[in-house]
């Protein structure tokens, strides 16, 4: 026993001197969830492709989410697709500087094959955030529609609640969705976020955030946590991302810890943009420099509220 | 903070070894009785009078009798380094010192997912074939037969918040579950601590794993390998950079990680890994332990077999 006792000793006191804990002597990081110690930035996307895989695509449904390890805090905002953009670093389509946020993704696709740098759509969105409002991007996770409408499924579907009437174009004057909690299979849920409501009484971007939040949790609901394995060994091939599964376990394992009330959701705010009188349907800053001044305050972590 | 984590963790693990009979839940009363049993010595001390010279003193032997225990599991309830309490059970092998082998649960279970392979592994007389119509690797009516070259302990135990089936994926807490269930291990009756080996399913394929490496890190009792159904880095911890670790250490530890190819997780982190015995099952979603399945070209219960016996036998020392 006094063997064990002294074996136990000068473990505690090697750990003790040189001030490490066993996970972090294997290489992982000082933040909760062996996460890392610095903020990180994950750009996610939602394409509009109905088909397997990620060869083209627009990024329809875009947001980036600030992830604090040391802090256990969460914010995400969305941005709109039609934000008219500098995007940089297109080399064919004869020079083209600029276009619509979306569109940052679809030139980058492996399809397209107009951006040189890594991650393709994904590598050029994030180009372009940095370009134009300076704030890095550190991983990306892309979903097609097919893998969306399937994991929602696989989760047995999600609840969201809905606050306003939404309208189609096809039925303008009789609402599609009600006010109300909806539980939503996966295309009902995919029908919800995508439909161009005529008199945008929710935003297309806010109900991306209601599905994101729903989905969430519905993976940390009871009934789904023993699955959350299984999930991700099926779903990984079919997403798009750099993050490694010990960055995805690890994202998993805070947002575990986060109360959903907590998660601050927020959007490049409809009254620093106007629509200019030009072809096609697009989105300017008023003031220029409002969305950089906006996203420096969300890197500092002082914004949304 | 690390330093005071550090210190707890030194404090409770002292303080759980001064008082290590009140972690262990004997079920059995009798085997206390034989732990405490001290011999009887052989020899007289009392001097005979026609002899002149003074006697020399009679030493009391020391030595500790050898006690196999009763083949039936016996409880052993164990506190982590942050104050939970966790139930695991130890299946006693046939002789003293014996090694051991853990069994790390998956998600979708606890300790009793292993119960049937645990009794088989044991291979003392305890098991009772029987099937199970809805899970495979508790159906031990097809198990095959065990060709251990020698006894084996099992050490099975229920992370936090997993009884019945895990109510929330806290894989930063498991990992602490982990380290007290290894220590708890070592510690063992009958438990050649320098012997041990671990296999899990899911997460706890990465917590076998995990747990095998960080018991070689703090260099408190030894693992000798690690087999994993389905890994996929889901303790937060890269598989890959701990199997590196164990692959090229001195010596190599054998590490068998077992997938289906449609559970993309385990495909990316069990492919292309040198050194690392990787067993593919086709293309199919079977997932942790629904790889244990009977009628496949490579039994995966007999390359658990084959696993133990390479483990054990010191392959690369």
């Amino acid at each position: 026993m006094k063997r064990l006792v002294y074996a136990i000793l000068i473990a505690g006191l090697f750990l003790s001197i040189f001030n490490v804990e066993p996970a972090q002597a294997m290489g992982q990081g000082d933040g909760i969830c062996n996460g890392p110690d610095e903020v990180i930035y994950i750009l996610v996307i939602g394409t509009d492709t109905r088909s397997v895989g990620y060869l083209y695509g627009m990024g329809d449904s875009s947001m980036v989410l600030r992830v604090d390890f040391q802090n256990r805090e969460v914010s995400v905002i969305s941005f709109p697709r039609d934000l008219w953009v500098v995007i940089p670093d297109v080399t064919e389509d004869d020079g083209r500087t600029h276009g619509k946020f979306t569109q940052a993704y679809f030139f980058g696709t492996e399809g397209m094959g107009y951006y040189s740098g890594e991650g393709y759509g994904a590598g050029l969105m994030a180009e372009t955030i940095k370009y134009n409002w300076g704030l890095e991007i550190d991983h990306y996770i892309v979903l097609n529609m097919r893998t969306f409408r399937d994991v929602v499924d696989a989760l047995g579907g999600i609840e969201i609640y809905n606050p306003a009437p939404v309208y189609s174009f096809q039925q303008p004057n009789q609402p599609k969705v009600l006010v109300g909690g909806y539980f939503f299979s996966g295309q009902d849920a995919l029908l919800y976020a995508r439909y161009r409501d005529p008199k945008n009484s929710v935003d297309r971007v806010d109900r991306h955030a209601i599905v994101m939040k729903g989905l969430f949790k519905q993976i940390f609901s009871l009934s789904t946590v023993p699955k959350i394995p299984e999930l991700i060994g099926l779903y990984k091939g079919n997403v798009l991302t750099d993050m490694h599964l010990a960055e995805l376990s690890q994202f998993l394992c805070l947002a575990a810890l986060t109360n959903y009330d907590d998660v601050r959701f927020g959007r490049i705010p409809k009254d620093t943009l106007y629509i200019p009188d030009w072809e096609g349907f697009v989105w300017l800053e008023k003031e220029p420099g409002s969305i950089k001044a906006l996203l420096e305050d969300f890197q500092a972590g002082h914004w949304p509220e | 903070m690390d330093k005071f984590r550090s210190s707890i963790f030194f404090i409770c693990a002292v303080i759980c070894l001064s008082g290590c009979a009140g972690n262990q839940e004997f079920t059995d009363d009798s085997t206390l009785d034989k732990i405490t049993q001290q011999p009887t010595s052989l020899h007289s001390n009392t001097p005979k009078p026609t002899i002149t010279f003074t006697p020399e003193p009679t030493f009391t032997p020391s030595v500790t009798p050898i006690v196999i225990l009763d083949p039936e599991p016996i409880g052993v309830n164990f506190t982590t380094e942050d104050g939970i309490e966790l139930e695991g059970l130890y299946y006693p092998a046939s002789e003293n010192p014996a090694p051991l082998i853990v069994l790390v649960h998956w998600a979708r279970g606890d300790m009793t997912e292993w119960e049937q392979i645990a009794l088989w592994l044991q291979d003392r007389g305890q098991l009772e074939r029987t099937p199970d119509y809805n899970y495979s690797w508790k159906s031990s009516d097809w198990f095959p037969e065990l060709l251990l070259e020698g006894p084996l302990g099992v050490f099975v135990f229920t992370m936090r918040n997993c009884e019945g089936s895990c109510q929330s994926y806290s894989p930063g807490d498991w990992l602490l579950d982990l380290e007290s269930a290894m220590i708890q291990a070592a510690q063992l009756q009958g438990v050649d601590k320098d012997r041990i080996i671990t296999a899990g399913a899911s997460i706890g394929a990465d917590g076998a794993l995990y747990g095998c490496a960080w018991m070689n890190m703090i260099g408190f009792g030894t693992c000798k390998g690690s087999f994993s159904l389905s890994p996929a880095s889901l303790l937060t911890v890269p598989y890959e950079e701990l199997a590196n670790q164990l692959i090229n250490s001195e010596p190599s530890l054998p590490l068998y990680c077992l997938f289906g190819l449609r559970d993309d997780a385990s495909v990316e982190t069990c492919s292309d890994l040198p050194g690392l015995v990787a067993v593919d099952y086709g293309y199919i979603e079977n997932h942790g332990f629904e790889l244990i399945q009977p009628g496949q070209v490579r039994d995966p219960l007999l390359l658990l077999n084959e696993f133990i016996n390479i483990s054990l036998a010191g392959v690369g020392e």
